[in-house]
């Protein structure tokens, strides 16, 4: 456990400090984004709907599987360190109160379909009419423009349409996604970079711009081998083949061992001997299996050796033999490894947060670590509204009063 | 202000002296955002990528080193120097380098750039306010610092795999190496917040940027789900574990799939009257999307029935006419072909080096649009060598005689071409292995390659 969430006196700011963001995202992408930006500092002021919030706060995991908008476990991880403003901005008093935050805002973000925000009369051009450095982020499922554009999706369609799902699986099954919601995640990690690179612009007095982040977009980016196979050859890939378990020739694809899953890849600036020596595999030290299209012509040999020689030994005397002999090794977790991991532990990943509705509680930490600066969750993911009262006081002056009369209109 | 058509990393010079996809890829995009990003391999140690993927029409050519198809992809835009660093010659070079530099990339294993006094302590005091990337597999510090790892094998230990697989069966790996472009977004992310950071206070920082627990952060709610209810996760295939019902079918064609996903009680009414009253046999159609979920074998099966019926782009018509999110599985064609990628501008032509064989062709581009700074790929991948005389001669002020002195020790140097042109696996060898599933001899024609642009 480190003292990441117990901050000393001394602790340096994060590398996003004095970055201001009116955040309007919700499910994971966009909270993604912000989740990234607050830990590392900028101050992330959350608006959500009076009364239901972030959709996101609906979403089981749960924690003790308690349905509860406080409860919800990617609710929690995504919006740690962000504050929580309520404002209903289909009532022109709730419009009025966002620009007013805009004013003192660097950014903002927002993963609503497109045309939304100029529904509501907060879209780009009124926002660069308002303040020309404001910066816009606006993440989508296609992007902002095309025909696309208004086409519905979720997680598994844009696996799909962004062609990583026909070459992942085995060749007489279906296509795969990746489980758990990685192409929401990909597009948070995505549209953080661009907007911190639209800060960097921004701090040097250029006026703000308008970043279109499409989560279709960001997947198909990752396919830098697929794709040339096409542009350079006319090869279209597919799954693997259906020999032995659905693997090639058993590199580089995850192949069973004593007690669970491993992956032995190779590398061409290694020799082959580490791998034959790593494998005391005597009968890999064959000259067809010396080069790479030596491998890929015999692969079917090539898969019953390697599964025989891992049959035998555990995935962790694998992962410590394999570093021993210069293989590259992977070793299949799950969470319980994770959180168990000596390396993560060493690091001081896993941080205590401390919620009103959980307790204190082990999280994810530092994605990145940033020697000087403070990477910190420097507080919950907040409670519906939580701030609303703060900020609308210490950023806005709207006294109590009115506070009382805009509750009362569910304005706020 | 200044003025309109500058690029946002105009006069930001990098030097990359990172191999394989992660950082390569991140300081390539960096080229189209204006930086100078040199690319420094040694004559003794290329970047391996310059090995791995694949030739024009499977030609290597006299320099198959100049060619690859991912390798142009990664590295575009970048000068290309070679520098043996494991002399202590070219290590003095690279320092003059690092005074006149903004940003160093580098992904050697933790224990390289110490042992040559390159950490960061030492190149912040040569160039105060530089700012470095060290990607590796799991981080400076730790146990497991050192143990060799690319993103391929990286994604067993990251944990995803223990979530991605059909139900039932082993863990997958999903896509192509998908902890690098991880570590590509979040490295970038700490490259542009310190960037401005150091316009602020002109300070410099070291990035350890570890791919583990970048990788570990985009499973917040899975892990979450542990720690708080001792959940270890299950593969589920292509399902959704929250509400939808949803899945990937195949259609007439070749390898043809379409997805869709019923998200509320209407739209799985809707969906059971795109499948007609007859497709359920003697069952009764379930009622609600709550129940369509209890029985989802039994709902694959009369929704895979009716899309085997239909063509692909049939079924995802169909079912989007009927208000469903649907879409077709796409592959490497469909993606350069595709309306909204293409009026997106994701791929770009992009010239290639004379000699190299390569011509004129489409690239991966970048996936994000700003408003008023239109960005484009500045150039192919740089031939081995190409800016060693701008780069020694130019900008650190070498004399010619220096310079062949250099090049006497190989310190830098230009590869002689092979004498015997190199050819990969010949076509009907890349479809028997199953490298390829399909062959396009018309692909040149369908996506207007010109193999020697003017």
């Amino acid at each position: 456990m480190t003292s990441a969430n117990n901050p000393t006196a001394t602790q340096p700011p994060g590398i996003l400090a004095g970055v201001r963001v009116l955040d309007l995202t919700r499910h994971i992408a966009g909270p993604y984004c912000t989740k990234l930006m607050a830990d590392y500092g900028a101050d992330v002021i959350k608006i959500e709907q009076p009364g239901t919030g972030d959709p996101s706060r609906h979403f089981p995991p749960y924690y003790h599987d308690q349905p509860d908008q406080e409860g919800s476990l990617h609710f929690l991880y995504l919006n740690t360190s962000k504050r929580s403003v309520t404002l209903d901005l289909k009532t022109e008093r709730g419009r009025q109160i966002f620009l007013d935050l805009a004013q003192q805002a660097d950014v903002v973000v927002e993963n609503f379909r497109p045309g939304v925000m100029d529904s509501l009369g907060i879209g780009w051009e009124t926002l660069h009419a308002l303040k020309p450095s404001l910066i816009l982020t606006s993440i989508s499922n296609f992007g902002q423009t095309g025909p696309y554009r208004d086409l519905r999706a979720t997680e598994l369609i844009e696996y799909a349409m962004s062609g990583v799902m026909t070459i992942s699986g085995r060749e007489d099954r279906s296509p795969l996604k990746h489980g758990l919601s990685q192409a929401q995640y990909d597009t948070g990690a995505n549209a953080a970079w661009v907007t911190a690179m639209m800060l960097f612009w921004q701090v040097q007095g250029r006026a703000g711009q308008h970043v279109d982040i499409a989560i279709r977009d960001t997947v198909a980016g990752t396919l830098v081998l697929n794709e040339p196979y096409y542009a350079w050859m006319g090869g279209i890939q597919g799954r693997r083949t259906s020999a032995g378990d659905g693997t090639g020739n058993g590199l580089s694809d995850i192949m069973p061992c004593a007690d669970g899953y491993v992956i032995v890849q190779h590398r061409n600036t290694q020799p082959w001997q580490n791998v034959v020596d790593f494998l005391r595999a005597p009968e890999l030290d064959d000259d067809r299996f010396h080069t790479n299209d030596g491998r890929m012509l015999n692969g079917e040999e090539l898969y019953e050796i390697l599964k025989k020689a891992l049959s035998t030994r555990t995935k962790r005397d694998l992962l410590d033999d394999g570093a021993a002999h210069r293989v590259l090794l992977g070793i299949v977790q799950d969470p319980s490894d994770l959180v168990s991991c000596p390396h993560l532990n060493a690091r001081g990943y896993w941080v205590d947060v401390e919620h009103p509705a959980t307790g204190p509680m082990k999280y994810p930490g530092a994605p990145v670590r940033l020697p000087g600066t403070t990477w910190r969750i420097r507080r919950h993911a907040p409670l519906l509204g939580e701030d609303t009262d703060e900020v609308l006081e210490s950023e806005l002056g709207i006294g109590q009063a009115e506070r009382d009369a805009l509750r009362a209109q569910k304005v706020i | 202000m200044t003025t309109e058509n500058s690029l946002p990393l105009d006069g930001i010079r990098v030097l990359d002296l990172s191999s394989v996809w992660a950082m390569p890829y991140a300081a390539g995009v960096l080229t189209d955002l204006g930086a100078e990003v040199i690319k420094i391999e040694a004559l003794q140690r290329l970047d391996s990528s310059r090995e791995m993927g694949v030739w024009p029409d499977t030609m290597g050519g006299s320099e198959p080193w100049n060619s690859v198809g991912t390798f142009s992809v990664l590295n575009r835009g970048k000068r290309s120097i070679t520098l043996n660093l494991s002399d202590p010659r070219g290590r003095d070079i690279f320092r003059e380098l690092v005074k006149i530099s903004d940003i160093v990339i580098e992904n050697y294993t933790a224990r390289v750039m110490r042992n040559w006094d390159l950490d960061f302590e030492h190149l912040n005091e040569l160039r105060p306010g530089i700012i470095m990337v060290s990607n590796t597999g799991y981080g400076h510090a730790g146990p497991w610092e050192s143990y060799p790892v690319q993103g391929t094998a990286l994604e067993a230990t990251v944990g995803i795999p223990n979530f991605s697989g059909y139900a039932g069966g082993r863990p997958w790996t999903i896509g192509q190496s998908y902890p690098d472009f991880v570590a590509m977004w979040h490295g970038l992310f700490c490259v542009m917040s310190a960037l401005r950071r150091r316009a602020l206070t002109g300070e410099g920082q070291w990035i350890d940027l570890g791919m583990y627990s970048a990788n570990v952060a985009m499973q917040g709610e899975a892990m979450l789900d542990f720690i708080a209810n001792g959940r270890k996760g299950e593969r589920i295939g292509n399902r959704d574990h929250i509400q939808n019902v949803q899945g990937a079918y195949q259609t007439q064609g070749d390898d043809a799939w379409m997805t869709l996903a019923a998200q509320t009680d209407a739209e799985w009414a809707a969906l059971c009257g795109v499948l007609g009253p007859t497709a359920w046999g003697s069952s009764t159609p379930p009622a609600t999307l709550a129940e369509a979920r209890v029985r989802h074998d039994e709902v694959d099966g009369v929704i895979g029935a009716w899309a085997a019926t239909q063509t692909r782009e049939g079924a995802v018509d169909a079912i989007r006419a009927a208000g469903i999110a649907a879409g077709p599985c796409n592959d490497a064609r469909d993606l350069f072909l595709d309306p909204q990628l293409k009026l997106r501008g994701l791929y770009e032509w992009v010239d290639h080096a004379p000699g190299t064989g390569v011509g004129r062709r489409p690239i991966i581009g970048r996936a994000f649009r700003l408003s008023d700074t239109e960005l484009k790929v500045r150039g192919g991948a740089p031939p081995l060598g190409e800016a060693n005389e701008y780069v020694f001669k130019e900008l650190l002020g070498h004399s010619a005689v220096e310079f062949e002195e250099l090049v006497e020790r190989e310190i830098t140097g230009k590869r002689e071409p092979l004498v015997e042109e190199m050819s990969g696996l010949p076509i009907d060898a890349l479809l028997g292995v199953r490298r390829i599933r399909v062959y396009d001899p018309e692909y040149k024609e369908r996506l207007g390659i010109v193999l020697e642009p003017d």
